[in-house]
């Protein structure tokens, strides 16, 4: 008796587990389906990524699901996490991931059981990192889109080991094919969200031009048309003619000024603009610059703390000219009247560098990049009095990247700015003035 | 003859603007910006004041409404000088209490028939 007892137990355990896992199994197969409809009727890619992530974790019963992008599985970025209630956050941004670092390299899903034990990750760095991210159990697996890696998906308990069964691993292998087609649609998408942002931008960029351009051609066309409209109707002397006639003739050189700037900056975008090279001294251009400055601001010393190891750069010299005619009227515009004027120059290596710093407004920092960029002047109360098309910044960045060199600004609100420009000295410096700098 | 303020950053419309007005009695007056503008205002209250907006130190428009907070200045016109002639910039223009605008560039006809509007006899 209590032998066919212990059988009908054992039997019933066993139909129990049996029905259990038949269960589990019905539900694993469920899941799959419902994913694979859901990425079939669901257009927005965050939401099928989400839901199905969602959906693994509970099923597999772990702690936390994690979703990391990247070109490579050295800059892996969390960019959706799931974790169970109570469960402490890895947070969505740029993360060291040890395992999913791993598993991206060798191009298959890892399977850990207790990370406490795999020699794989023992290492005190790495040891450090998970323990950081409280990792047990993990099964990590790589995600390639169109040949390369795009993402990884990992599935983590921080509660306790877990051996992992084939089962697991299948269910696990056909979520991440699911979730491929989402984050490819999902990149996609994000491509085209910028891509409309840039040019919405660029748009808005244009008519700001329009409406800058037409005020600025408006101020010299009003001397022009107003001094030959009175040589025109009034009695004049001689004299008066002439001196008329200048005034016209030096608007009619502003205008056609920032016309040629217009025209010059389109060519340079466009990949149309020729340099032509040859040996520059780069300190007799800042010099002639600073001197020809002058006479236009007598009221902002400018003091030159030149270099002479600096020597001869491979440039073009009117378009030199033209950087640091730029740069210094800049900082002559934003600076108020007294503000000292520093420009220096300095060899490093085989860079010349250039420093021009003001005592101005300065540049908030939002700005400091987007100055270099076409229509992408400053505007607010303190600037608009200052005249100008904006495209003095944009076009000491094409001409300095031309002569493959680079141009940036570091500054302080209130306290001024500090343009930097370097320059490769390139192949035609004299051999003397090379071994010099040896 | 009436006196005129003059606010102008542009040192070639300055001079145009006072070639201009040589031959006529008035008695012309120029400033180079908001801020100096409003202190010839103070010293010679004139019987109008033409003035740009985009000023460096305090355009034209702080210069209008520092006029009207000062009950002995409130009541001289300003005629705007602007080179926009959008809608929105020329409603603006009013709304700090513009008398008249003034769009550049303008004839010296133009220029000549707003300062007699504005000239007492």
């Amino acid at each position: 008796m209590p032998m066919i007892m212990g059988q009908y137990v054992a039997g019933s355990i066993h139909s129990a587990l049996a029905v259990k896992e038949a269960e589990a199994r019905a539900e694993r197969e469920t899941l799959v389906n419902r994913i694979a409809q859901r990425a079939r009727t669901t257009l927005n890619p965050d939401e099928i990524l989400r839901a199905t992530v969602d959906e693994l974790a509970k099923v597999l019963g772990v702690t936390r699901a994690v979703v990391a992008t990247g070109d490579s599985e050295a800059t892996l970025e969390v960019i959706y996490e799931w974790t169970a209630e109570g469960e402490p956050s890895v947070g969505l941004g740029p993360r060291d991931l040890p395992v999913s670092r791993l598993a991206a390299r060798l191009g298959r899903t890892l399977f850990v059981t207790d990370i406490r034990e795999d020699r794989r990750f023992n290492d005190p760095k790495t040891a450090t990192a998970l323990a950081k991210l409280g990792v047990i159990a993990i099964a990590a697996t790589p995600i390639r889109i169109g040949g390369r890696f795009a993402a990884s998906l990992a599935l983590v308990h921080t509660d306790r080991p877990r051996e992992w069964t084939a089962d697991d691993a299948r269910l696990i292998d056909s979520v991440a094919q699911e979730l491929r087609g989402a984050i490819a649609a999902a990149e996609a998408f994000e491509q085209q969200r910028q891509a409309v942002a840039e040019l919405e931008r660029l748009s808005r960029a244009k008519s700001d031009f329009v409406s800058v351009v037409s005020h600025e051609f408006r101020t010299p066309l009003t001397g022009i048309q107003g001094f030959s409209e009175m040589m025109q109707s009034e009695d004049l002397s001689i004299d008066e003619m002439r001196e008329y006639a200048g005034d016209i003739n030096k608007d009619a050189h502003r205008l056609n000024r920032m016309i040629t700037e217009m025209l010059d900056l389109d060519k340079m975008e466009s990949g149309r603009m020729e340099i032509h090279r040859e040996a520059v001294d780069l300190n007799a251009i800042v010099t002639e610059a600073a001197e020809s400055m002058r006479p236009n601001a007598p009221r902002h010393p400018v003091s030159l703390r030149l270099d002479p190891l600096v020597g001869e750069v491979s440039a073009d010299r009117d378009k030199l000219t033209q950087v640091m005619a730029n740069l210094l009227s800049n900082a002559v515009k934003y600076s108020p009247e007294g503000g000292e004027i520093v420009v220096s120059t300095r060899l490093e290596g085989n860079t010349a560098h250039v420093v021009v710093r003001d005592h101005g407004m300065g540049i908030p920092k939002g700005a400091l990049e987007t100055i270099f960029e076409r229509y992408g002047r400053v505007e607010s109360l303190a600037t608009r009095h200052i005249q100008g098309t904006g495209l003095g910044l944009p076009i000491v960045r094409q001409i300095v990247q031309l002569h493959g060199g680079a141009v940036w600004v570091e500054s302080t609100v209130g306290e001024g700015s500090v343009f930097h420009v370097t320059l490769p000295r390139g192949a035609t410096v004299r051999p003397e003035v090379a071994e010099a700098t040896l | 003859m009436s006196r005129v303020v003059f606010c102008e950053d542009d040192p070639m419309i300055r001079k145009l603007v006072q070639t201009a007005l040589r031959a006529t009695t008035h008695d012309v007056h120029m400033a180079e910006d908001g801020k100096q503008g409003l202190a010839l205002i103070e010293q010679v209250r004139p019987d109008v004041v033409f003035s740009d907006v985009a000023m460096p130190k305090m355009d034209g428009f702080q210069m209008a409404d520092a006029m009207r907070a000062r009950p002995d200045l409130a009541h001289i016109p300003i005629v705007f000088m602007t080179a926009s002639v959008q809608r929105e910039q020329i409603d603006e223009c009013f709304r700090h209490g513009a008398s008249g605008h003034l769009a550049k560039p303008f004839t010296m006809a133009e220029l000549r028939a707003r300062v007699a509007q504005f000239s007492k006899n």
